[in-house]
This record gives structure tokens, sequence and C-alpha cells, in this order.
């Protein structure tokens, strides 16, 4: 499987979604807060807030209003200001704290000085007329009560109502003027607020100042009030007046002075008066909403907007979700807990709206993100090859049924295989155990449970294995186990188990498509069969060497032993004859090892053992005056093989040459090294082959039968070949043979020792 | 033939003569060991059995007992071990035997034989190698300042050795060598006995050291069958030096 180079982490088109989706969230909360596009629906929520809220009705202000009753009874309007004078008196006998007459006066008439003297004997306050635009250019006109009635007064103040853009009163303006001049509402003025001016300031027409919400208490008639009728009558008990604000105007439905608040909603409309009265309970109590700055409304909605933000990115989806429900529930809450508590109106709506258009957008982007990354990631699994076949390509273009075809195929292809490990390992002859790092059993399969039941130790999924390795011993008695730390990354030996079994134990370390190591793969494969049928072959052949020897060891001790009664020529011929036989068991017995003796590799220096052979064969050579010289230069030259085999092989090619050499002839053994090959060549001047012969050794060679080569040049041919070597063989009548064995250069330095 | 036999040296009997035990279940291997030692001037008991030898040894002195490996009854290794297990001084020992594969001659210079001589053998290698043991298990001759073997005199004081009167130069470690080679002439010597001997323990030491050192020396001194010396690699076990003057006469 291709080793693919991408880390696993989300793909880098995620991050750029997030920008561009905070960047669109964030100028959307500046468009709908800069350009107040969600007033409307802070109206519904702070009607609502305030319908709900609620306040009882003040015990200290008392509307005298001029109904229909009053109307009726007193006639049609307006009244003489002695009607309004005669009411004042009135009032003025049960002692009110103070009285504002809503009622303009501003034009003059002749019962001026009975209504100011009325005026006098109670604090009462008078509202003036602002008319917007003045005549001749000013920016505003005023027209305060009318002659002596401008002096009585406590104080004069406006009566200025402000409708929002649904035609509802909800804003009053405790100060409004301009021009160096400034005037109170008369709830504020009656609440005993001073100016402060900040209408004044303004240079060019009225401005109108310090914005208050009302909070309303309740709907229309939550304030108490009496007919002004009544009041003229003298049907009102005095306690019931004293002390207390009276807030003097017109309910009557034909007189106009009739307005829309957020709580008359089902009754209708609310008298001015009582609008007066609602706003004046506020101020007493200091329970008036100021409305949060602007700037106040924008920070809200960022924040709330970039926590959810930042959420996307640190959190999980499910986690969002929960932030998102939590602040959506949070900002009305917040809002609501700032107004009862803190008098202040913070709207929630710019930054609920925020919330509401970003989470959906961010689920968008980040569905379509991941999706064509899906799509990506799943079109190449699909473009790698397996082992399995296709059972068929997925071709669609649409979407939807694209990514569901290519996720279908990839589901299959796994299933594919975890299916073929799963019978690979499964039904595999040998032990296999996979395990963690800490030897802790992942994966096994039925042959590795029947060894661990055997030898007594756990083969369940998390067992540790090392209690069944510790049943192993090499050969050398000590434990063999993975799990060190500076185990190298593959390995194995042979060992034993106490049973008389032999196992042999391969390891390798596990990866992952990382390639960093994440365990051990280790099998264990029962060799105890073959080991004992090479412990048996080998036995066999010591018997047979053994027994083949002895009968002609005894033949020779009899000819060399006293009283033979052989003659001496017979006795040679005999002796001759048993050495023979005995050199032939032992050239079958050393070709049968050749073959199968496990090779014990070390470096070896080819001089050494080309000198080793030369020396064992020289009583023989002697004894025919032939001489071998070994030729050789003094620096060591290293191959890694066996000794006892290498230095045998060449001692059969110069026991060969010694064998087709007459006497005082002489044969050349030489090693030499050329790159990174080490040659031994054996040289003798004896008859030589010609081509033909030359030619049918070989073919003899290749087709290996034991007869006609000799069972020496077998041997040779065994272990040269075993340890990767060449041989070959150059001759000419007359001229001699010579017989070269190539070997590879040994990597150990040779002057390591010194 | 009786077991236990001694047979009277007719022959020229000499100051080095031995008392020797011959085991061996073949009788014309026993009459030809016994007719060499005794034409050599030892004295020879022959035992068909180790039966009877062993029941001997229980009562006797022997300088020397030659064991085949293979008996019916106890095989010549576990008879070594008998005398090792049993005797205050075991009887020096020298195994000769048909089995020639280099596990066994390891298995049974291991078990504790002096020397393994393979069958057939020469008469003069025979006495050379029993001459050998001989030398070094018998009363102790005081070493002289020099030594000869053959045309080789080591020059100890010196760290030097002369061959036909002309002198070497060797190494520290290489006349040591040397030096152990030539006192424990025909003497299977192992791996590890010549690299504590010389070296002392030092298990830090390359594997080919001593492969090394035996090829220098060889070639200095020139140690090969022309003069009458072979160095053997004795696989799996160590070296040998064999001295062929005997054979040569």
């Amino acid at each position: 499987m291709a080793l693919s180079s991408r880390s696993p982490s989300p793909p880098a088109r995620l991050y750029a979604e997030w920008l561009a989706v905070a960047i669109v969230a964030t100028l959307l909360i500046f468009a709908l807060v800069t350009g107040r596009l969600t007033e409307r629906l802070d109206h519904i929520v702070y009607d609502n807030l305030l319908t709900a809220s609620g306040r009882p009705p003040p015990d200290d202000i008392l509307i005298v209003a001029i109904d229909n009753r009053s109307l009726q009874a007193i006639g049609r309007w307006p009244w003489p200001r002695a009607i309004h004078a005669q009411a004042l008196d009135r009032l003025a006998e049960a002692r009110p704290r103070a009285i504002g007459y809503d009622v303009l006066f501003v034009e003059p008439s002749a019962d001026d000085d009975l209504l100011a003297a009325a005026v006098r004997r109670t604090p009462t306050y008078l509202p003036m007329v602002i008319d917007v635009p003045g005549t001749d250019g000013a920016p505003y006109d005023i027209a305060l009560p009318a002659g002596p009635l401008k002096d009585a007064a406590a104080g004069i103040a406006q009566v200025n109502l402000h409708f929002e853009d649904d035609r509802v009163i909800r804003t009053a303006y405790l100060e409004e003027g301009g021009g160096g001049r400034s005037w109170l509402q008369l709830s504020a003025l009656m609440a005993g607020l001073k100016p402060d001016g900040s209408a004044a300031r303004a240079r060019h027409g009225l401005w109108q100042a310090r914005p208050v919400l009302i909070p309303y208490g309740g709907a229309a008639g939550h304030v108490s009030s009496i007919s002004f009728v009544d009041l003229l009558a003298g049907r009102v008990p005095a306690e019931f007046i004293r002390d207390r604000h009276v807030l003097i105007g017109a309910t009557a439905d034909g007189m106009g002075d009739s307005y829309p608040t957020p709580t008359s909603g089902v009754t209708g409309q609310m008298a001015g008066v009582e609008i007066q009265a609602q706003l004046l309970d506020a101020l007493l109590r200091g329970e008036a909403i100021t409305p949060a700055p602007r700037a106040w409304t924008l920070w809200l909605a960022l924040c709330a907007l970039w926590t959810m933000l930042v959420g996307f990115l640190r959190l999980s989806p499910r986690a969002n979700a929960n932030l998102a429900l939590i602040l959506i529930v949070a900002l009305p809450l917040f809002s609501f807990l700032l107004f009862r508590f803190g008098h202040v109106w913070l709207p929630p709506s710019a930054a609920l709206i925020g919330l509401l258009f970003v989470y959906p957008l961010w689920g968008w982007r980040r569905l379509q993100a991941i999706s064509s990354y899906m799509t990506g990631e799943l079109r190449q699994l699909d473009a790698e090859n397996d082992a399995f076949p296709r059972r068929h390509r997925v071709l669609s273009v649409r979407e939807v049924t694209l990514q569901a075809g290519l996720l279908g195929q990839a589901i299959d292809r796994l299933r594919d295989l975890r299916r073929f490990l799963s019978d690979a390992i499964g039904r595999l002859p040998d032990a296999l155990f996979v395990t963690g790092l800490d030897g802790r059993l992942a994966l096994t399969n039925a042959e590795g449970r029947r060894l661990a039941r055997r030898l007594g130790a756990p083969s369940e999924v998390g067992a540790d294995l090392r209690i069944l390795l510790d049943r192993f011993r090499a050969s050398d008695g000590t434990g063999f186990s993975p799990f060190a730390a500076d185990a190298p990354v593959r390995g194995g030996t042979e060992t034993a188990t106490e049973d008389g079994g032999s196992f042999d134990i391969r390891y390798v370390a596990q990866r992952d498509a990382a390639n960093a190591q994440v365990g051990w793969i280790i099998r264990i494969v029962d060799v105890t069969a073959l080991k004992q049928a090479e412990r048996h072959r080998e036995e066999a052949l010591q018997l047979l060497s053994h027994d083949m020897r002895a009968p002609q060891s005894a033949i020779l001790a009899l000819l060399r032993g006293p009283e033979t009664g052989v003659p001496k020529a017979m006795a040679a011929r005999i002796e001759g004859l048993a050495n023979r036989t005995l050199d032939l068991a032992e050239d079958f017995v050393q070709l049968a090892r050749a073959e199968a003796k496990p090779m014990d590799r070390e470096p070896l220096d080819m001089n050494d053992l080309t000198i080793d052979a030369a020396d064992a064969l020289w009583p023989v050579a002697k004894a025919r005056s032939i001489r071998v010289a070994v030729e050789g230069t003094d620096d060591p030259h290293l191959v890694d093989g066996d000794r006892q085999l290498l230095t045998r092989a060449i001692l059969n090619l110069i026991s060969n040459a010694i064998k087709y050499s007459d006497p005082g002839m002489r044969i050349r053994c030489s090693v030499s090294e050329a790159e990174g090959l080490i040659r031994v060549a054996v040289a003798d001047e004896g008859v030589g082959m010609d081509e033909d012969q030359l030619a049918n050794l070989f073919a003899r060679f290749r087709q290996g039968p034991r007869e006609g080569v000799g069972l020496g040049l077998t041997f040779v041919r065994t272990v040269v070949a075993r340890h990767g070597g060449t041989i070959d063989c150059t001759s000419a009548p007359g001229k001699g043979t010579t017989f070269t064995i190539t070997l590879r250069k040994s990597d150990v330095d040779p002057y390591a020792d010194e | 033939m009786v077991g236990g036999m001694a047979t009277d040296p007719t022959a020229k009997p000499s100051g080095d003569s031995m008392r020797i035990a011959v085991l061996d279940d073949e009788a014309a291997m026993l009459a030809f060991v016994t007719q060499t030692l005794i034409e050599a001037g030892h004295y020879c008991y022959d035992f068909p059995n180790a039966r009877t030898l062993i029941s001997r040894l229980r009562q006797d002195t022997f300088d020397l007992v030659i064991l085949d490996w293979n008996m019916p009854d106890k095989s010549g290794v576990e008879i070594i071990q008998w005398m090792r297990e049993n005797m205050d001084k075991p009887v020096p020992s020298l195994l000769l035997t048909n089995r020639n594969s280099d596990e066994d001659i390891v298995a049974g210079l291991d078990a504790g034989a002096d020397d393994y001589v393979i069958k057939p053998v020469q008469p003069s290698v025979l006495l050379a190698r029993i001459n050998a043991i001989h030398r070094r298990t018998g009363p102790r001759e005081a070493i002289g300042a020099n030594e000869s073997y053959g045309p080789f005199t080591l020059h100890p004081a010196r760290q030097m050795v002369s061959v036909d009167g002309e002198n070497v130069t060797l190494t520290a470690k290489e006349f040591e060598l040397a030096a152990t080679l030539f006192r424990n002439m025909h003497r299977p010597l192992s791996r590890s006995y010549l690299l504590e001997i010389v070296w002392g323990r030092n298990p830090d030491l390359p594997t080919r050291t001593l492969d090394a050192h035996i090829s220098r020396i060889r070639a200095k001194l020139g140690l090969r069958p022309e003069r009458g010396f072979r160095l053997i690699p004795v696989y799996s076990y160590g070296y040998r030096l064999e001295a062929l003057e005997a054979e040569d006469s």
C-alpha cells in the first residue's frame, strides 16, 4: 500500500472557510447595529419584557381625570378658568404635595388672576408649548402660560412626548431646549430633577437630551385616578389627596390627548397625563430605564459572535451546539437582568441575529469543506492499488451519490482487507502473535492459542505475551524477548522448551502507516520434528562413519601388529585397499555434512586456510616427492566462512592435484584479491585435460552425479556454492590444471587486532 | 588374552618407561597398540572391556590409560568421567578412536582427555603423542635458561626465538604464544586456554586476534612441515603444535 505523506489533520480549506464566515458575520453585526435594523425586533422584546415585569401601582400619585363624565357634568371643553381655579382650591384644602396641571393655559383669559391665586396656594407646575419650527426662521417658538400664571406656577415644564417609528411612546426626553435655554419634562420637574443644561448647549434648533425609557408599571388605569367632577363636588376625601403628587389632565376620548404605549396594548391608548404619572413614578423611585449607548450593543453582539467563532475552531460540533444554545438563552437573560436590576436597556436582537446567522452559515461551509476533502480522500483511496479487484467503479457525477458510492466502496475494501487478514493469519500453520510495545497481546491465531495452551500461558487479547516467551530458552540457556528496551527491530533464534520441543522464533517490529513502531509481530514455528530428524541423521552419519572405519582400522592394525604371517607385498596391497575404503567413507561423510551442516561463519584468512591444507597433505606429497608451494602476500585475505569446510575444500583441490602429478612436479597454491573478491588457485603441472574433458567435467559438475567427478570435487563444489562463491577450472593437455575458487571478501577489518 | 596381564617389556626399557593401560574391544587393535608400546619400552596392560579396567584402576597405579571411545559396556569418555569423580588424581588419558568428527574431538577433549588420536594411527604418531603427555604430566624437569625444539631455541629473557642460530624478533604476545605452543608440544590447546595464558582475562579482544597471531608466528618462524613442525587447527577447539621428527625417523 502506498504511504500517504499527508497528515490526518483537517484540510487547510476549513480555516479559510472559517475566516470568511468570521468576516461576513462581523460585517453583518456592524450593519445591524449601526443601521438600527433590529430596532423593531428590539421593541417587541422590550415591550414584552415591560409587560411581563410590571410594578405595583404607586400610592403617592393621583390623577385627576378630565374624563367623559366630567365633560358631561361641567360642559364642553374648554372650561372657564374659574372651574380650574375651583378645582385647585379644593385640592389645596386637602394639601397635596405638588400639582402638575397638564392643561395648557397659554392664551390669556379674564379669569387668569383668579386661577393664578389658586395656583399659588399649592406648588403647581404648568406646561408650556414648544412649536417647531418657529416663525421667521427661528428654530422654535415657545408659548408660556398666560399672564400671571407664568409667575404663579412653581415651575414651567414641557410635556412633549416622543414617538418611535412604530408610533408608540417608549422614550421621554427629560430635558429639551436649545440656544442656552432648556426646560424639564413635567414629571422630571415634579420629581425634583434639575436641568443639567445638556440640551441648552445645542446651538441650532430644539435639542432633546437625557432620554429615558418609561418603565410603564401597567396598562392604562394603572395609576389611581379620580374624576374631575367628583373633586369639584367634594366627593373625594381629603386623606385621599393629602401628600400625594397630583396630576390633572384630560382622559376623555374626544380630547385627543392619548397615545399608544407598549403596555396599553389591548385597551388601546394611554392618556398623556397617565404617561406623565408613570414617568413620575419611575423617576421618584429611581427606576427609569436608561437606553444603553449604541457601542454597548455593538460590543455585546461582537463578543457573542466571536465566542461562537472561537468555539467553532476549538470545540466539537456537539459542544458548539450547546454553546450556541447557551448564548441564545443567555443574551436575552443578560438584557433582562440589566433591565431589571441595572435599569439599563441593552437590546439583544443584533447579537441574537448574529448568532442565528453564523451558526448555520458555519455548519454549511464546514460541511462543504469536509465533504470535498472526503471526496478527494476517497477518490485517492479508490485509486490506490491493493490485492483486491474492484467490483465496480464509482462514476457518478452527482455529489451526493458520488460520496455515498465512494464511501461504500471504501467500506467494502476495508471488509475485504479485514477478511483477508483474519483468514491469512487465522489459517497460518505457524503460531503468530501481534503485541503492543509492552507485550500485551493484540492478535493471535488458532496455532498461537494452541501453543499457549500447550505451554500453559494465557493467550486472550490483552494477556501478557512475556509469560509465553518465558517458556522458551535459547541454546545458551538465556531467555528470549524482543521487549527489552534495546531490542533490534527484527531478530530471531532457535529455542527449546522444557518439554523437549524445539521452536524457531522470529520477530519484527510492527509499524503503522506513518512508519512509527507500534508493537511486535512474533512468529513461533515448531521445528521439533525437523530438529529431531536432523539429530537422527547426524547420529546415523556418525554411526555409519564409525562403523565403516572400525573394521578398516582393525585391518590396518592387524597388518601392522605382531605375527601377521601375511607376505609383505600382500600386506602392502591390503593396506592400500583399506586406506582407500577409509578415504571413501571419510569423503562420503564429509560430503553429507557439507550439504546439511549449519555453517559456522567467521572471518577467515584464506592464506592460513591454504597453508593448513597444504601442511596437512605434506606427508602425502613428500612421499611422492611432490612440492606444494603456497604463494601469497603477507596481507590477510579475509572471507566470512566456515573454517572446516573451506579448509577441506582447498585440501581436496590440493589432494586432487597431487593425484594427477608425477614425482618431482610442483603444485602452486596462490591467494589473491581483486575488486572485493578473493581467489584461491591450485595449479598442478600434471597431465592436464583437453577441452572435451574439461567441458565434460563441468557438465558433470552441473548435473551433479557424484560418480565421475569424485566425492572430493563434489564436496568442493557444494562448499563453494554454500558460501556464494564460484569455482573455475582451466586446463590444457601436458600443461597442467588450475582450479580457482572465488569468494566474496569479508567486511571485517583484517587489522582490527592491532 | 587375559585382561590386565602385564606384557613384559623385553625390548629396551629406559628411564622414560611408563605403566600404560590400554582399553579396546577390538583384539587386533589391542595387539597392535600393545606391541607398539612394548617395542618402545613401556609396560603395557591390556583390557578388552571397561569393567575389568575400572576394577583394576581402583587398586593399581598407571601412568597413562589409552581408551577406545566405543565400547560395549562403558565408553572411553565415561571412564574419563568415572576417573575424575572417583580418583584423587585421575590417570592421564588418551582417546584412541575411529570417531573422527570435529564435534567428537571437541567433546572428548572437553570431557578431560589429555589427547585425542584417530584410528588408524601410525606407531610413530602414537608414541609421539604418548611422550608428549608424559612430558607434561610426568615429573617436571627444570626448564633451562634456553629451551630448544629442533631448530628452534627460545630465549625467554630476551623474548626472542632463534631458528638454526638466526634470531627472529617477535612481539611480546607472539613470543608468549610461541612459547606456550612449544612447551605444550602435541597437546591440543583450546582457544580460551591460549587467550587466557597470553592475553589474560580480556573479554573485549577481537575474535580474530588469536588467528592473526598464529598466522604471524607461523610465517615468522616458518613453523612448516619442511622444518619438522606443523601448526594444526583443531576445529571449534583451538590449536596444536606438532613435531614431525618422530615420523621422519
